[in-house]
């Protein structure tokens, strides 16, 4: 029953199921940008925060590990089957680590929330991609934004979530953590459940189903292919690699505010910490605004286009940071690092129609898979890169107010790599193109 | 009806975060009017 071929659509399915199916899976893995919330609750237990710390950075690399491995066998199992081995994985995880806070074992977090858990996050992240695309190859910008909105969705809804549960049990837990194990545990139910009717919701198109009334255009774009490009060639052309450094860098710019955001801004303008973490607040409202708006205009403007867009606007707005903390404009602070976290959106929401618009749309999910490897790099090196800087500054004696421009002329450096990478993007050799149709 | 309930489900989630989120962000509007370095 979780086969694909048990999952192709019925004639008169109606396709806008399908974006409800993603995104009511992509909003629960989602809840791993929301890990910080346990950390001071588990951080009671004896455990320190940089140990807790670990477990969302195991996460993260395995999301991209296994993303980039299982890749081929998600396109060849199907949405369904995949979406439940990843809520089998991350469910789990999340029931690991509350046994691993009851237990007191730091080990079996990691294991839990980190392995078990990274596993079913880049499962997931990946499994409805492909299927997405297929039904919305009219608008596939669009349709990619919105699974991957409901992702970036899911740090909104799981902290806020987590926070209430471990206020519910906090006075009624005999474990210690502070109501952590019991909020896991709910979570792990709640979670199952949505992603189970995601799973139960999700089709595939019949082969050779298009939208009623959209005709493949007859005169291709010169970056839009109609053929198909096998991941095992696609990861070796240097197209893949000039996407792999524009997430990258992409990526690596958007957490160089998000990463530092709430000291940041607390530095820069001497605001309060209750202002700080409503300045986190609007930027992960930003983040998620961004994906599915520039995923979407990017079906009008062309990928290479959008990205251009990024890039050149979020190095723009980067360097005016340091001229709007001198003019003491919080006002536009927020605004501008609010527009530079919509651009940072929008590059992981545009990215596998890109995909598909250089490698076809059989086995893109398999080629996102291995792309995704450069988030993985970017989340865990980047907060540390940036860290790392403002804190030699700052302990080289520049006023913490002025701490944060080097990172911020950094940001511009590495916008203007991936705006070269992007900018050397051509079409994939024909020598690459498969002849044979998936079945 | 499964179109509709499927969307108001994931609508009302979204909502949800995106109305905690606001919520929290409140104090930083208050700070921006009120506060000068």
């Amino acid at each position: 029953m979780f086969d694909r071929s048990h999952t192709i659509a019925p004639p008169g399915f109606n396709r806008w199921l399908v974006p409800p199916a993603a995104i009511a899976l992509q909003m629960c893995i989602g809840q791993v940008y929301g890990f910080s919330v346990f950390k001071k609750p588990l951080a009671t237990t004896g455990w320190t925060e940089s140990e807790i710390g670990i477990a969302y950075s195991i996460a993260l690399a395995l999301l991209g590990i296994s993303a980039a491995i299982f890749g081929k066998w998600v396109e060849k199992s199907g949405p369904r089957k995949t979406m439940v081995a990843s809520l089998l994985c991350f469910c789990s995880g999340l029931i690991l680590s509350a046994f691993a806070v009851r237990t007191h074992q730091l080990w079996l977090l990691y294991v839990g929330y980190g392995l078990i858990g990274g596993v079913g996050l880049g499962l997931g992240y990946i499994a409805p991609v492909s299927t997405l695309m297929r039904w919305f190859p009219d608008r596939p910008g669009m349709a990619t934004g919105m699974a991957i909105m409901g992702f970036g969705g899911g740090a909104l809804i799981g902290s806020p979530l987590a926070q209430e549960l471990m206020t519910h049990f906090k006075t009624t837990s005999t474990y210690p953590g502070q109501g952590a194990s019991e909020a896991l545990l709910t979570m792990a139910a709640l979670y199952a459940a949505s992603m189970a009717f995601g799973a139960w919701l999700i089709r595939v198109p019949p082969l050779g189903w298009h939208p009623q009334g959209w005709v493949p255009t007859l005169s291709p774009q010169k970056l839009v292919t109609t053929a198909n490009v096998s991941v095992d060639v696609a990861w070796k052309t240097p197209q893949f690699w000039l996407l792999w450094t524009v997430l990258c860098m992409n990526v690596t710019a958007g957490i160089g505010i998000l990463g530092q955001a709430s000291p940041m801004i607390q530095d820069m303008f001497n605001v309060t910490p209750a202002a700080a973490a409503g300045y986190v607040g609007l930027l992960s409202l930003c983040n998620l605004g961004g994906r599915f708006f520039w995923s979407s205009i990017s079906d009008l403007t062309g990928r290479k286009g959008i990205y251009f867009i990024y890039f050149i606007l979020g190095s723009t707005l980067y360097a005016s940071v340091p001229w709007i903390q001198h003019q003491n404009n919080v006002t536009l602070f927020v605004i501008v690092s609010g527009l530079i976290l919509t651009t940072y959106g929008g590059g992981f929401a545009t990215i596998p129609a890109y995909l598909r618009d250089l490698f076809g749309g059989q086995r893109v999910g398999a080629i996102h898979g291995r792309l995704i490897t450069a988030w993985s790099i970017a989340a865990i090196l980047g907060p540390q890169l940036v860290d790392r800087i403002s804190k030699s500054q700052k302990d080289a004696g520049v006023d913490p107010a002025l701490a944060y421009n080097s990172i911020f002329y950094l940001m511009v450096a590495l916008l203007i790599v991936g705006f070269t990478a992007n900018l050397l993007v051509r079409p994939v050799n024909p020598k690459h193109h498969l002849e044979d149709p998936l079945p | 009806m499964k179109l509709l309930l499927s969307w108001l489900f994931v609508i009302s989630a979204l909502g949800w975060g995106v109305l905690k989120s606001v919520q929290k962000a409140a104090p930083l509007f208050q700070s921006s009017q009120t506060h000068s370095r």
